[in-house]
């Protein structure tokens, strides 16, 4: 069918076919998966199901477990409880105790660890970012080509110079420790570097304009600029903190977490231990984590750590 | 002083503040670290005193000399898991983000709930699994375990030298098996949506799709992780210490490390011979670590995007 325009120009339309398919459609049609697909995707949902659901069912008959008696902990685990003991969560509170240390204090240690050196890291890579994304000043190529560096640098063995160098410098088995959590280098720093990077320097400079100094700049602007992957790394190095069992072991012996309680406490000798509050305990420690996760799963599964890492 | 010569030292000063902090303990928590943990390495200590000695390394190679020794059954250990961190953290991971990112059904809930051992206490996981493996009375695995290979009795599994570490290899894939996940999906969103569709209209199934289109482009990405793998390799272990403490032929060249320290006096010598073993694996891996970097980089262009 043609059609001509007021300037003589003819120009050509296919006839429309009523009986063709939509643009949706069509859509599908091109898109359409191939049967080898569907069968990898079929594969790959049932092995994720299987691992999914294992985990899922390990958390959930954590969470029973520790509503039976010491008994049936030990007798026969996995059935329902015989008796639903729900007070066990609160005589955790009260029966765990390591070292002289009770719960109550045990989740205190966790606290001022896991808040004050989840902070403390992530500011100082913050500022270190901030630093060598934004400026230039000698050294800047050095401080960031030696992030990169002493992340592909396979060191081993410095446990026993650090344990040395804790122990002489006093920092064990006192609130000091959290100094060693001020890094400033690793993954953090090379992440929160490819945000500042990708951050455009307008703002600043229209802030410098209206007279604001470089610190108001620094924590009024490019901060709530970065609020999100700040929020995102903060929860990601809190939840590692309050699940290390390692590092109070060692340097907090007095000051034990509760991470570093429970294994303790499971490895007493068998016969003191119930196992009943044990797991109560167990289950009462990843609450906090949960909680922190289900606000914050999106953000922390959305963050992106490849982009200051490429190459 | 002029307003622009203030700015300028003012900004000094507040640049001077924002790394000092970070440069002090990077000085004094890794430079020093280092540099002493080499010393120490060649030191000994005899009568409470620090003295230069090569007994060390006279001890290690001592050990190497030994056939069945901690030293041998933990490098074969600590190979093991590293050839199994490889293939979950770097193969299976990257297969399983794919189809996440490709959006199976579920693919929402499986991102949220794969998360999930990385967000849990070891010491709680590891306490549950060795209910259900089977440690102080039988599992629901070990009586698997026994129905299959046709045993007598039930295996306690964690503490049999012929189940432990294929026990402790299954719990690092189990529970590790979307390791990079966040790493891997971050890779991935950054693609464009376009190259893959034209790729699509172009009749390019998803073996293609995978292997010569989105490989080469977070092929940057992939060569840090991998590197980054390699940086770990005499690393590589598992929660031993939670399980078996090196019992059963479960050590680790890391468990032995952290065997040479744990519970320590500051002034023990064995602190020493932590170093000396340490600076010899370091030795070892360093050219490997560069070869692997300098290797893959020759391997495969990055496309860029």
């Amino acid at each position: 069918m043609s059609v001509i325009d007021e300037t003589n120009n003819e120009t050509t339309f296919d006839r429309v076919d009523e009986t063709s398919p939509s643009p949706n459609k069509k859509h599908k049609k091109l898109f359409k998966k191939s049967p080898s697909r569907t069968i990898a995707e079929t594969v790959m949902f049932i092995i994720l199901l299987i691992i999914c659901g294992s985990y899922l069912y390990i958390l959930i008959w954590g969470f029973v477990m520790g509503c039976m008696t010491h008994t049936q902990v030990v007798t026969d685990p996995f059935s329902l409880p015989y008796e639903w003991h729900l007070g066990n969560y609160i005589e955790a509170f009260k029966k765990l105790e390591v070292n002289g240390t009770n719960m109550i204090q045990m989740i205190g240690n966790s606290l001022w660890m896991t808040i004050g050196g989840g902070f403390l890291d992530v500011f100082c890579s913050l500022m270190l970012a901030y630093a060598c994304g934004k400026f230039r000043f000698f050294g800047r190529n050095v401080l960031h080509a030696t992030s990169i560096v002493i992340m592909v640098l396979p060191i081993i063995g410095s446990g026993g110079a650090y344990y040395r160098l804790i122990y002489n410098l006093h920092l064990n088995d006192s609130m000091l420790y959290l100094v060693t959590f001020c890094t400033g280098f690793g993954m953090q720093y090379i992440i929160l570097y490819g945000f500042m990077q990708n951050l455009s320097w307008s703002y600043a400079e229209a802030a410098y304009i209206d007279g604001a100094s470089e610190a108001q700049v620094f924590f009024k602007v490019m901060i709530p600029m970065c609020i999100s992957p700040i929020c995102a790394l903060f929860v990601l190095r809190s939840i590692g903190i309050w699940n290390d069992y390692s590092t109070s072991l060692l340097y907090l012996k007095q000051m034990p977490t509760l991470a570093t309680g429970l294994y303790i406490f499971k490895s007493q000798m068998t016969y003191k231990v119930r196992m009943d509050i044990l797991i109560a305990a167990s289950m009462l420690s990843i609450i906090p984590v949960l909680i922190l996760f289900l606000i914050f799963n999106k953000t922390l599964l959305d963050l992106d750590l490849s982009g200051g890492i490429k190459g | 002083m002029t307003s622009r010569t203030k700015n300028s030292r003012q900004r000094k000063i507040f640049i001077f503040c924002l790394v000092i902090i970070p440069l002090l303990n990077f000085l004094v928590f890794y430079i020093y670290v280092n540099f002493n943990s080499i010393l120490m390495a060649f030191q000994t200590i005899e009568n409470g005193k620090s003295i230069w000695s090569m007994k060390n390394f006279q001890m290690l190679f001592d050990e190497i000399k030994i056939p069945g020794s901690v030293f041998w059954e933990a490098l074969r250990n600590t190979g093991l898991f590293f050839l199994q961190g490889f293939i979950t953290g770097i193969i299976t991971g990257f297969i399983i983000c794919y189809f996440l990112y490709s959006g199976i059904p579920g693919s929402k809930i499986f991102r949220i709930l794969l998360f999930l051992p990385g967000m849990i206490s070891t010491v709680v996981i590891c306490k549950l699994f060795e209910m259900v493996v089977g440690f102080e009375g039988p599992g629901p695995v070990a009586w698997l375990v026994q129905k299959l290979n046709g045993l007598d009795r039930v295996p306690t599994l964690l503490s049999d030298p012929r189940y432990a570490m294929p026990t402790l290899l299954f719990y690092n894939i189990w529970f590790g098996i979307a390791g990079n996940m966040v790493l891997y999906l971050g890779a991935l969103n950054r693609i464009p949506k376009d190259v893959l569709e034209y790729a699509k209209l172009d009749g390019c199934g998803w073996v293609r799709e995978l292997l010569q289109i989105i490989l080469p482009l977070i092929w940057p990405t992939m060569i840090t992780f991998i590197t980054i793998q390699f940086t770990g390799i005499f690393g590589a272990s598992g929660p031993i210490f939670l399980f078996t403490q090196g019992k059963y032929g479960t050590y680790t060249i890391a468990y032995w490390l952290f065997e040479k320290i744990y519970n320590m006096p500051e002034n023990s010598p064995s602190l020493n011979y932590a170093s000396a073993i340490g600076l010899f694996f370091t030795l070892i891996a360093l050219p490997i670590v560069f070869s692997v970097r300098w290797g893959l980089g020759k391997l495969q262009e990055a496309a860029e995007y």
